[in-house]
């Protein structure tokens, strides 16, 4: 049996994970050689774009200020 | 260890769980949400096999993901940047699409199923179809081609496998094809341009294939060229599928092949349009065998095995892989019942389990029945709601009554035990029908499956028959097992088995052991007794447009509302009132 959590909680949890995935990101690029690590930078901002529309998901009441950046 | 697989995100998202080595549980979730192809995150999938083995989350040793998303994210990101600015729109598109939740799986298992980080492993993706090729084939040692689509950079891995029985279990995957150069992308790009849907139609492209002449192979070649090392390269001149998001193939491909088929528009195969279909398909479909059979060649040169394990979606095409098992010079071809995404997550949990932990190896049960099985008692309650008599028969009576009713021409629900794992129909959610005349074929087009004209129907036959009717090599039944190639229906029966004989006198037979099915099995059986003739029309029992059936309630709302005239769940047995009313028919047997 899964204990179902809500959408709220679940997308924190989500939040909290982008950090480690970002990181796991930057060493795969890093460990490319220098052919790749240019694009480090625009790695990382596009990970951050991503965590802010999940935070639009997670919380409603910011979506139309989130989405008026875009 | 309990290790669970999990596949989703792109297309056919499954679940598969393995206890102590062996699979105790695997399904697709489009069969659970009842959305075809349903691509999200396989909750239903995830929590039916872990009720199945009345498990909890945290009991998991483990949760395997098919691929590693973060490598995918930088393969789309790296090759939007290179067609920069021609891809500024796919870009924006892939951003989006990857960044909400695709790239965050870690974090989605950790929301929805509550594992700790640390349980949670990747595998990439052609490791997993690897995987699921070789761990769950009858081999010690084989040489592994897997071709899809594209996974994380991969496109095409070539490699061998070993699980000694006393030593580690090993996969290793020599070299690769990266993407954009496809064999997957390449086959999905005619697939689209013949008017079909990318990840359905693919089907459809080898059937007509079978209505063409190869007569443009050398403008198939133009787009798909072999390379210097055997390999092979796409001209991405000809194709868009890499800088756009709603098109897959370019003007100059239109240029070479002339306008593309409108989905809409029927195939008249009696035009010159319809026929310059047919022959791109058939164009294709050779070049795509030819490359393959030179990589197998090649792979069988230098591994010196007798055995080939193939996956990845392109194994499904049945044609391309009977002539690897013709040309190639490997003895025996094994591709699982589910070579493709869906599978992988099976594929998944075993290299986990083998190789991640290094358990010891287990042989995995011949079979493709991991699914939820099926409960007669829905049957009952069903029928009594709707006033139908319901029939509760012991197995000789059941199998006779099945016998009269294909005999006479009826067409048969059939529902026995758990369901398949894979795109394939095996005998357990199946529409069975006499094969013997054309239009046999034509009202199950017509009045059930409602699928184009062109599309051929397959046959199934017990092992000890399959020979007498069918043109099967060395190694032919082993292909056979879970429909994974087609082979030519004898000449002096292709008359008798009209409607499973394709237009070019193949059919893409299953060859049954009892052990698989043991009721079809015997229902097979008894039907060549009755009819001379052991062998049955077998697809897959859905409507268009609906995942195969499930549960017993599913086959029942299918029967309702089709032209299907009997449904058999387990020993239950149900008939329309219309047709237990109506005069016996003419027998076709």
């Amino acid at each position: 049996m899964i204990r179902h959590r809500g959408r709220f909680h679940r997308q924190m949890i989500v939040l909290g994970s982008m950090a480690g995935s970002t990181l796991e990101l930057v060493q795969g690029l890093w460990r490319h050689g220098s052919g790749r690590r240019w694009l480090i930078p625009l790695a990382v901002f596009l990970c951050l774009t991503g965590a802010i529309l999940v935070l639009a998901v997670s919380v409603e009441a910011l979506a139309p200020f989130v989405y008026a950046i875009f | 260890m309990k290790i669970l697989g999990v596949s989703a995100h792109y297309h056919d998202a499954a679940a598969a769980l393995v206890v102590d080595g062996l699979p105790v549980a695997a399904v697709q979730e489009e069969r659970l949400s009842r959305r075809k192809n349903d691509a999200a995150f396989p909750m239903g999938a995830i929590e039916w096999c872990l009720d199945q083995a009345g498990l909890r989350p945290e009991d998991l040793d483990a949760v395997v993901f098919y691929e590693r998303p973060m490598l995918k994210f930088d393969r789309i990101l790296t090759s939007a940047l290179r067609a920069f600015p021609h891809s500024r729109r796919a870009f924006a598109h892939a951003m989006k699409n990857t960044l909400g939740e695709k790239a965050w799986v870690r974090g989605l298992i950790t929301a929805q199923l509550g594992v700790r980080r640390d349980k949670i492993l990747f595998t990439e993706h052609h490791q997993s179809h690897a995987a699921a090729a070789f761990l769950t084939a009858p081999t010690r040692r084989a040489a592994i081609l897997t071709t899809d689509g594209v996974g994380e950079w991969a496109t095409t891995t070539v490699g061998r496998g070993e699980r000694p029985a006393d030593g580690p279990t090993r996969i290793i995957l020599d070299r690769e094809v990266r993407f954009p150069h496809s064999l997957g992308m390449f086959y999905s790009t005619f697939t689209a341009y013949l008017g079909f849907a990318i990840n359905e139609g693919e089907y459809k492209v080898m059937g007509l294939a079978a209505y063409g002449r190869p007569s443009m192979v050398d403008q198939v070649r133009k787009v798909l060229r072999r390379t210097p090392d055997g390999a092979f390269a796409l001209d991405l001149d000809y194709f868009e599928f890499h800088t756009s998001v709603t098109r897959s193939f370019s003007r100059r491909f239109v240029d070479l092949f002339g306008p593309p088929r409108l989905a809409h528009e029927p195939i008249d195969l009696e035009t010159a349009e319809g026929r310059r279909f047919a022959d791109i398909a058939a164009s294709a479909q050779q070049v795509l065998e030819e490359v393959l059979v030179d990589l197998t060649r090649r792979l069988k040169r230098e591994t010196g095995l007798p055995d080939l394990c193939l996956g990845g979606g392109v194994a499904l095409n049945g044609v391309a892989n009977t002539r690897i098992l013709a040309e190639s010079g490997f003895e025996r071809l094994f591709v699982p019942s589910a070579p493709g995404d869906a599978g992988s997550a099976l594929g998944a949990a075993l290299y986990a389990d083998r190789i991640h932990f290094g358990n010891p190896d287990r042989d995995i049960p011949d079979h493709p029945f991991w699914g939820p099985e099926l409960d007669e008692a829905d049957l009952a309650r069903l029928a009594g709601e709707d006033g139908l008599p319901l029939q509760i028969l012991d197995e000789p009576a059941l199998i006779d009554l099945s016998v009269e009713d294909l005999a006479h021409g009826r067409v048969v629900g059939w529902m026995d035990g758990a369901l398949e794992f894979g795109p394939r129909a095996l005998g357990h959610r199946s529409i069975l029908t006499a094969p013997h005349d054309l239009a046999m074929r034509d009202r199950l087009n017509r009045d059930i499956k409602y699928r184009e004209e062109f599309r051929p129907f397959a046959p199934v036959v017990p092992i000890e028959a399959a020979d007498r009717f069918f043109v099967l090599p060395p190694g032919g039944a082993r292909l056979a097992r879970f429909m994974s190639g087609v082979f030519p229906v004898r000449a002096e029966w292709r008359e008798r088995l009209a409607a499973v004989t394709h237009v070019d006198g193949t059919a893409r037979v299953q060859v049954l052991e009892r052990d698989m099915a043991p009721r079809l099995h015997d229902l097979l059986l008894a039907y060549g007794r009755r009819s001379g003739v052991p062998v049955l029309l077998n697809t897959s029992f859905n409507l268009a447009g609906e995942p195969i059936v499930n549960r017993v309630v599913e086959g029942y709302s299918t029967f309702r509302r089709s032209g299907i005239d009997v449904l058999v769940a387990g020993r239950s047995r149900i008939v329309k009132r219309a047709v237990a009313q109506a005069a016996p028919r003419e027998e076709v047997a």
